[in-house]
Parts: structure tokens; C-alpha cells; sequence
């Protein structure tokens, strides 16, 4: 066991030339281990006012004040290349557990439809099973669930991470089977390629979420709105918050819509709460 | 081994042992590998194979490759060894040729280059893919970023010196599992 604040020592207990591949991943694991340690991947919830100890900046500090008090604040993610897609992904369950036992149902019943754009857009049911499995077992325990055990789950890093897998390959599946709607924005004048991009940007764990991330995440899903507060140095007294807003709705069934919202500083994604 | 192209790096041991201080391999990655046995056996893909070394260490697995048809590598196998981390799907296993290598994106001690292992992993992707994608590697290099641009120079600029080089570099698994 690795004490809090120590460093393994790599260099003491290993000659770097006698490193076999096995030892090599489990110092790395080590390592990451004492990051954990210090940023849980979903954190507690605090007041907005504590942003305000973080930032000398005037810009960013009538920023933090216009977002307003009061039950006003943000709930830490890990910046770990998943935040924005863990902070969704929290959120979304954290606002329907608060539903009634039907509309998580619904919403269950819904979301799992959705894995027919996975089969539309190529990806294999053997290679996106597991993944989807996690959301779905997640659904199941949510109307017991207190938000401590929900919060729990969610520093699970197996089930968040399934949970994540699933999420990005709806995003991506969205993008794959709306080519025409995206190739225009993934252009970037050497030709574009939608699988290339995907790939690269959406597929890859750990790859942060980027505009068109979240548009397709926010068109797969199409019960979710989403609101993200731009908390950086631009001009204003106010945050920037940008809207994504599916553009297809949903018909068939009727789950309820839920409205996310996230806090972004350049780089990272928080979960906000007004 | 050729002395000469010896790249600097840490690992110099092919050996293929159990480690001493085997990792504590979570319950997912066992089930996920153990799922992706099964399906690897009774897919039973013509030129690609792999299975874990042994019963006691599910993370550590050995697997060979045999070079696509039309290729230099036509007719030839190739051993390779697939570490898994504890984070296996999330983070791609580490791969290397167990078997002496002579490819463009391939180094003097088996480290691979290799965009699917590095920076576009994917948690969809699974042994099977790896082995096809390295597979299609032996005849489709990457000259753009070589290992060994030696190998990248003479690929297209002189095939025969290539095959001439690559063969005096290989070596018969069966030599290869002796060691």
C-alpha cells in the first residue's frame, strides 16, 4: 500500500533495465492510485462561494458571484480526460433517481432502445454488450438507491467507466449515422473522415469531450438538455453559457426530459447546480 | 539481434515468466478476458492465436501472428506477448514481439507503434482486433512515423533488400519458444 502523499519508489526497489511489462503497468497503476486518492472521479457537492478562494482574478471572481448563492454550487469531477462524459453521465442518474420508480422505468426502457443506432452505425453487439450492461444494472438499483450509494457507485471506476464507454459510442453512432449533419464541422479542408474522427476524439477513452461530443451526446440521447456555464477570462460580467439541445424529440415513448448542467473552466468539466 | 540498431530503451527482457509479484487482477478484467478466450477459440480466425500463459495469471497472455498473404511477411510467424492492466478494456494491454522483428513500426526489442495501442484506444476494441490490427500492420506500415527507418526506406525504395534484411533478422517460433 502506497501512503497518501508518498510517491512509490520506482527508482529504490527498480532497476529501470530489469522493468518487465507487468511490474511496469502496476507502478503506473500505483501511481494513478495516489491521484485517486487525493480527487475522488465524482466528488462532494460545494457551495459556489468555494470557487471563490480558487480565483484572485476579477474576471473569473464577478463571474463566480453572478452565478448567484443560495443552493447555488458544483459537485468536483476527476480531470481525468472522462469529466465531461462522468459529469453527464453522474448527473443524469442523480436527477432521475429523484423520479418516481415509472419514469425511471421509462427512462431506462428508453435509453437501452437507443442501442439500436450502436447496431445502425456498425459497432458490434458482442463488442458494446458489457458496456451497456453497466448502464442498465445502474437502472435497476437506482430507485433504492440513496444519493450517497449513487455517489459510490459512481467512484466504482469499473461501472463509471462502462458507463462511460456506452455514453461516448451513442455519441458516436449519432455522428455516424448523421454524417451529413457533422462532416461539415470535422472538415478541416485536407477531407474529413466521420470513423476517423470518432475514433480519435469520441471511441478513445479518456479523450475529453469536445463541442461536437457533446451536441452528438445531447442529439443520442434526446431527452436531455444541456447548459454549459463557460467560466473563463472572455469579457463580461456574467458566464457564457452555452445550450445543447437535442434536435430530434422524442415520440414513441415518453420519459421525462432532464436538464444537465455543467461547469466548464478551459479544460475541465464540473457538474453545476443552480 | 543486430547490435547496431539497438534503440534506447528500458526493456530488454523477452523472457516470458510469471511475475514474482503477480498483479491483483480485478474481477472484471478476469471475466472480460476470459470471455474474450472463448470467443477468440470458437471464432478460430485463420493466422492470428492467443491464450493466457498460464491458468494462475489471467493478465499475461502469449499469442502469435502469421504474415497476410502478398506480403513480405507471407509464410512467417510471428510470437508476440499482450500484458493486460488491471483497467483492461479502459486502458489498451501492453504488446511486443516476443520474435525478432524487422518492420518499420517496429523496434529493435519488439515495441510496437501503433495508433489503436496508444492514443486511439478504444474500449471496444479486444484481443481480436489487436492481433487482426497487427496483422494488416506486417502489410500496411506506417513509413510517415517509422521505428526502424531503415526498414521504411527500403520498403518501397528496394523491396529485394528488404525481404534479404527482414529474413537474416527471423527467427522460427520454434527457436523463439526454446528460449
Amino acid at each position: 500500500m502506497v501512503q497518501e502523499g508518498e510517491l512509490p519508489t520506482v527508482a529504490v526497489e527498480h532497476d529501470p533495465d530489469q522493468l518487465d511489462d507487468l511490474t511496469i503497468l502496476r507502478l503506473t497503476q500505483e501511481i494513478k492510485d495516489v491521484e485517486a486518492s487525493k480527487n475522488p472521479l465524482v466528488g462532494d457537492f460545494k457551495p459556489i462561494s468555494v470557487l471563490l478562494d480558487e480565483y484572485k482574478d476579477a474576471t473569473f471572481r464577478s463571474k463566480i458571484k453572478a452565478l448567484g448563492g443560495g443552493n447555488a454550487g458544483y459537485r468536483p469531477v476527476r480531470g481525468d480526460g472522462n469529466c465531461a462524459w462522468r459529469a453527464f453521465a453522474f448527473r443524469y442518474f442523480e436527477l432521475l433517481s429523484k423520479l418516481s420508480k415509472e419514469d425511471i422505468e421509462a427512462s431506462s426502457k428508453f435509453l437501452l432502445s437507443r442501442t439500436g443506432i450502436l447496431d445502425a452505425a456498425g459497432y458490434s453487439e458482442t463488442g458494446y454488450i458489457d458496456f451497456v450492461e453497466e448502464t442498465s444494472n445502474l437502472f435497476q438499483k437506482l430507485p433504492d438507491m440513496t444519493p450517497e450509494q449513487l455517489v459510490s457507485e459512481f467512484n466504482n471506476a469499473e461501472v463509471s467507466s462502462a458507463i462511460i464507454v456506452h455514453f461516448r459510442l451513442l455519441a458516436a453512432a449519432y455522428i455516424k449515422t448523421h454524417a451529413d449533419d457533422y462532416l461539415p464541422f470535422i472538415d478541416d479542408g485536407e477531407g474529413a473522415d466521420i470513423s476517423e474522427y470518432c475514433n480519435r476524439n469520441i471511441e478513445a477513452f479518456s479523450v475529453e469531450a469536445d463541442h461536437l461530443a457533446l451536441s452528438a451526446l445531447v442529439n443520442s440521447m434526446t431527452t436531455v438538455d444541456l447548459g454549459v456555464v463557460y467560466m473563463d477570462r472572455s469579457a463580461g460580467d456574467e458566464a457564457i453559457v452555452h445550450n445543447f439541445f437535442p434536435t430530434e424529440s422524442t415520440v414513441e415513448v415518453d420519459p421525462p426530459s432532464l436538464k444537465i448542467d455543467l461547469l466548464y473552466r478551459p479544460g475541465h468539466y464540473d457538474i453545476f447546480y443552480k | 539481434m543486430d547490435s547496431q540498431n539497438t534503440t534506447p530503451t528500458t526493456f530488454s527482457s523477452h523472457k516470458m515468466q510469471d511475475a514474482p509479484t503477480a498483479m491483483a487482477d480485478s474481477h472484471s478484467v478476469t471475466k472480460r478476458l476470459q470471455s474474450e478466450l472463448m470467443q477468440l477459440m470458437m471464432s478460430n480466425v485463420p493466422g492470428i492465436s492467443a491464450f493466457p500463459v498460464s491458468d494462475s495469471n489471467l493478465c499475461q497472455w502469449t499469442g502469435t501472428i502469421s504474415g497476410p498473404e502478398g506480403t513480405f511477411y507471407e509464410g512467417l510467424t510471428y510470437k508476440i506477448s499482450m500484458t493486460f492492466p488491471p483497467n483492461y478494456p479502459y486502458h489498451a494491454p501492453v504488446i511486443r514481439f516476443v520474435s525478432p522483428m524487422w518492420h518499420p513500426n517496429v523496434d529493435m526489442s519488439g515495441n510496437i507503434c501503433l495508433d489503436i495501442l496508444k492514443e486511439k484506444w478504444s474500449a471496444i476494441y479486444n484481443v481480436q482486433t489487436i492481433l487482426l490490427s497487427l496483422q494488416s500492420l506486417l502489410g500496411e506500415p506506417n513509413n510517415a512515423s517509422p521505428l526502424n527507418a531503415q526498414a521504411a526506406d527500403l520498403w518501397d525504395g528496394n523491396p529485394a533488400e528488404y525481404k534479404r534484411l527482414m529474413m537474416t533478422h527471423y527467427k522460427d517460433i520454434g527457436e523463439i519458444n526454446d528460449e
